[in-house]
């Protein structure tokens, strides 16, 4: 019985620090819109902060509080609603939540940065070492804390947001944010107020929480996560019930701890992660009982997704495996363990194209997909490559599982459930200890890392090194193929309408959840092969596939064009190869605070930078002889390296700056190029004009009035040739090229 | 002397596409002036313009003559400037009484706006602690034009009052509107059902496909709509 009691106390201690964390997130998502997914690693740094005042410098405790929650925090927050969520404005809820989670990651690359992870930092709690005697339980004193600041932070959003008028001008800019400025009221303001309080809430969570286990980046920002689905219990709205959830989370959480080690020898170790399970547990059911979203209406947005061409898409394939198959003599062995992670990295990568990309399905989970291939892979032991296949079919039908609830949700919801599904795997599932199914013995992650047998084929043997490469290579080009495929076909039509306008492809007689389930078994059946891929090129272990390690890949991912297969190279080459942090030194400690930062400017360009590629590489297409002096310059100095005229380093640099140079030549000769007919005169300048950025993209007119009220001009032609994407072909007649 | 709204050569888009193709118009202080014209004209887009909410691309918006291009909204409402937009405009999760508490924005006490609402619209009062949202539609618009009547406002902007509502609330709301008038608040006021409103007007412009079609005296508008129905000349 004084178990039970006291580990009531300690449950109601933690439902509050929930509580606490829960309350500023649901407060600032209510009033803005934007679901701060860096939440959690907002407390993180504020409480290595904290850490630094209190016990680095030494600060008193109410001074250090006083910077850390009342200037710190709110600051931070006024700042990031001023320089980074205003400008969002319009963009859609998705593209929102993915800043902030590029804002996590940069906050995580951040703390790394400053406070050396290499170095204990231990944190006393409040009043540490005093207890009280109650009814012959021993209660500390900073279990008090916790729940009488609990209490306080309800009381007070209560008398905010009812008794005041900024709080209720707050409310009213919730409900209608154009009648509210018409009653004066400065909705710009109301956010910036509600992006303090929630930072200073998320501040004040992780110095509460903090002390509970030593100071450590990762795992302080996934144990504020937690409160998420306290707040998702409130829907994301109601504060009463978010504490409610905080409530529920809390005791089960500290039941859960003392009750669990009580159960038997043989059965503990399939709970012994279970506990840092139950909140992403509790999340998912949640979600799960939660009434389904309705479909939404046509949403209209800044992003666009270009139909890539079956030429451009089999050369770029080509030019992945020839460029490898150039490549991979030229480097050394050990050069190989550095490199190897690229090509499963980008079947990754290019796994999201068709589910986040062209469906809009956030997907937080992609790296578990890969890790139930790697584990499916690897568990079969078969060294043909078709063993590929098997890892692919577990994969789609775990894919196929995840998509069942996230049917019936849309948005954030989405991705807190499959983030939710991350967590699960990563800190339970695939903690399992070795089990056995009737006779069959399953050993998810082999207590460490997976033995994956390479690929053999009758005369080709892919297990060397450099072999694997290649043959990995093969498979993303593969994979690549694939996603173009899925993307030129009605299948991928529908799925883009999905993303647009749910309701309306319903009432085309269109099965939208048939669509959507399938999307998520061919997305994870493609991650489910970079998972394996990735496994055969290096020791692959639970950490490799972690939900935290899912974030960078997805980030690049974004800010090269999620709904791109060229950003998934981008993304193998940044993330896989040491090509980074051979040009700039010291570039691991940076990576995450550059991709972060990167993808929180993302709000200026929706669509990424490969978007930006489709000029330079139109251009170089066209123009034979810059596109056959590109090739012949890359191979020439692939020659030279080959013949050992110099080494790795500038052989890269130089191949990059031919890349980089032949577009820029391209432009000039386009802009001065004399026309090859007369009937292609006008259109040849006026693309040359428009590719040089003579031509901003605008219209003489508006689109309905042209022609009408202007001549239509040509410039207007090739405007709206390039917005609705037409594609050029030859006319074999005449020889004149025509747009259909 | 200056007018108090005054609008020269104004146009304004969404996005691309240009609504509205050269507007010019002045209401002079205590002038009531009817907007009159057919579905999707740009009335409503008209008064976007002047309330703030869209900034115009070509052309100037005066304010009791200063050049008000681009001020902000809220600017706007403290400065006088009071707006009833279309359709209904209350916060449906605020209370009445959270409602009216919005609207103290000119300065007014909580109570003296609760009054003067209270004063034209008894209904009101006894639904004080209820949720905007769940009032009928003629209540929800009798707290919309609450803050015009509360806020003493140097012009009223009001979009299709009468939209959706019964007769007798139509009249009721118009008889505020009209004290309002008679106390000197000049006012913009868009109608489809023109009697209404060019009961109430001294002036009155017809908009067509963005741009003004007819403008005169409310009786030379009624005459020019009725040639238009019947078929004959467009109004010059
Ligand atoms: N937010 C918007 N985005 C794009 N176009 C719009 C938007 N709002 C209005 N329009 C277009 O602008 C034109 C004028 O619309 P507006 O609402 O001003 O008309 P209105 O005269 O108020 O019509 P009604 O009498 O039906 O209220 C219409 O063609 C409409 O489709
Ligand atoms: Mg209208």
């Amino acid at each position: 019985m004084d178990t039970f009691l006291s580990l009531t106390v300690s449950g109601l201690a933690t439902a509050a620090i929930y509580a606490v964390a829960a309350s500023g997130l649901v407060l600032t998502y209510t009033t803005t819109g934007t679901f701060n997914f860096a939440h959690g690693a907002i407390g993180m740094i504020s409480a290595f902060l904290y850490w630094q005042l209190r016990f680095d410098w030494g600060w008193p405790t109410p001074v250090a509080l006083v910077a850390v929650l009342l200037v710190a925090g709110p600051l931070f927050g006024m700042g990031l609603e001023r320089v980074v969520m205003r400008r969002l404005e319009g963009t859609s809820e998705i593209t929102r939540l993915v800043v902030t989670i590029a804002l996590l990651l940069g906050l995580l690359g951040l703390s790394v940065f400053i406070w050396d992870p290499g170095v204990g930092r231990p944190m006393r709690n409040f009043f540490a070492g005093n207890v009280v005697e109650v009814g012959g339980i021993r209660i500390p004193w900073h279990q008090f804390v916790a729940l009488a600041v609990a209490a306080a932070v309800a009381v007070g959003l209560r008398i905010l947001l009812y008794r005041t008028r900024s709080g209720v001008a707050m409310r009213a800019s919730v409900d209608n944010r154009t009648l509210a400025a018409l009653n004066g009221a400065r909705p710009e303001r109301s956010a910036m107020l509600a992006w303090a309080i929630g930072c200073s809430l998320a501040a004040l969570s992780g110095i509460l929480i903090a002390p509970t286990l030593t100071l450590s980046a990762i795992p302080l920002t996934l144990l504020i996560i937690n409160a998420y689905g306290a707040a998702v219990f409130g829907r994301l709205k109601s504060l009463p019930m978010t504490f409610v959830g905080a409530l529920v989370l809390g005791l089960l959480n500290d039941y859960a701890i003392g009750y669990l080690t009580e159960l038997p020898d043989d059965l503990e170790p399939y709970f012994r992660g279970f506990v840092a399970a139950i909140p992403a547990i509790l999340l998912f059911v949640v979600l799960l009982v939660m009434p389904a979203s309705r479909l939404g209406g046509v949403t209209r947005s800044r992003e666009i997704s270009v139909k890539p061409g079956w030429g451009g898409s089999l050369g770029l394939a080509a030019a992945v495996v020839i460029g490898t198959a150039m490549i991979t003599p030229l480097l050394r062995t050990s050069d190989l363990v550095s490199i190897g992670r690229v090509w499963g990295l980008a079947i990754i990568g290019v796994s999201m194209v068709p589910l986040i990309g062209l469906c809009g399905q956030l997907s937080l989970c992609q790296l578990t997909f890969a890790a139930w291939g790697a584990i499916a892979y690897a568990h079969l032991q078969w060294d043909n490559p078709l063993a590929l296949g098997w890892a692919a079919l577990v994969a789609g039908a775990v894919g196929a599982l995840v998509a069942l609830p996230a049917l019936r949700l849309k948005g954030i919801y989405v991705a807190l459930a499959t983030a939710a599904f991350a967590v699960l795997c990563d800190r339970w599932l695939f903690q399992f200890p070795p089990f056995s199914i009737g006779s069959h013995e399953f050993d998810l992650f082999q207590n460490g890392t997976l033995e994956v047998v390479r690929p053999r084929l009758p005369g080709v043997d892919f297990s060397g090194p450099k072999a694997y490469f290649l043959f990995a290579s093969i498979v993303f080009a593969l994979a690549l193929l694939a996603v173009v495929a899925v993307r030129r076909s009605t299948f991928g039509e529908r799925l883009i309408a999905i993303k647009e306008g749910p309701a309306a492809v319903a009432t085309c007689g269109i099965d939208v959840n048939a669509a959507k389930v399938a999307v998520f078994a061919l997305s994870a059946a493609i991650a489910g092969v970079g998972g394996a891929v990735l496994s055969g090129a290096e020791p692959a272990n639970n950490s490799t596939f972690d939900f935290v390690a899912g974030l960078p890949v997805l980030m690049v991912m974004v800010i090269g064009g999620v709904a791109s297969v060229g950003s998934a190279i981008a993304t193998g080459i940044f993330l896989g190869s040491p090509l980074m942090s051979r040009i700039f030194p010291g570039f691991e400690r940076w990576q995450n605070i550059l991709v972060g930062f990167s993808g929180v400017g993302l709000g200026k360009n929706p669509n990424g930078f490969t978007a930006d590629l489709r000029r330079p590489s139109t251009l170089v297409k066209r123009d034979p002889v810059v596109l056959v002096g590109m090739l012949v310059a890359l191979l020439a100095l692939w020659g030279m390296r080959t013949a050992e005229l110099f080494t790795n380093g500038p052989y890269v640099v130089a191949s990059l700056a031919v890349l980089l140079a032949a577009p820029i030549v391209a432009g000039r000769r386009a802009a001065t190029a004399a026309p090859v007919t007369e009937a292609e005169e006008t259109r040849e300048a006026v693309d040359a004009a428009r590719l040089a950025g003579a031509v901003d993209g605008r219209l003489s007119a508006p689109p309905e009035l042209l022609g009408l009220t202007a001549p239509f001009q040509d410039t207007d032609v090739a405007v709206l040739d390039e917005v609705i994407d037409l594609v050029e072909i030859h006319d074999g007649g005449r020889g004149d090229r025509v747009r259909i | 002397m200056t007018p108090l709204l005054e609008l020269r050569d104004v146009h304004a888009a969404y996005d691309a596409i240009e609504v509205l193709h050269g507007i010019d118009l002045a209401v002079d202080r205590g002038e009531v002036l009817a907007v009159l014209g057919p579905n999707g004209a740009g009335k409503t887009t008209l008064l976007r313009v002047v309330s703030g909410e869209l900034v115009p691309t070509r052309g100037d918006l005066l304010v009791g003559g200063r050049r008000l291009n681009g001020a902000a909204m809220s600017d706007l409402a403290r400065a006088g400037l009071c707006t009833i937009p279309e359709g209904r405009g209350v916060f449906p999760n605020l209370t009445v009484q959270e409602n009216l508490w919005m609207m103290t924005h000119r300065g007014l006490s909580r109570r003296d706006v609760e009054e003067a609402a209270f004063g034209y619209f008894p209904r009101l009062q006894e639904r004080q602690s209820q949720l905007a949202g769940t009032l009928s539609g003629g209540e929800q618009q009798m707290l919309a034009v609450a803050r015009a009547v509360s806020t003493r406002p140097a012009l009223l902007l009001l979009d299709e009052l009468s939209m959706g509502l019964a007769p007798i609330i139509v009249g009721e709301l118009f008889a505020a509107v009209g004290r309002l008038a008679a106390e000197g608040v000049a006012i913009l006021v868009v109608e489809q059902f023109a009697d209404a409103a060019l009961a109430l007007a001294d002036h009155a412009v017809v908009i067509a496909q963005g741009r003004i079609a007819a403008s005169g005296t409310p009786t030379e508008i009624k005459e020019a709509l009725r040639s238009t129905y019947l078929g004959a000349d467009t109004p010059a």
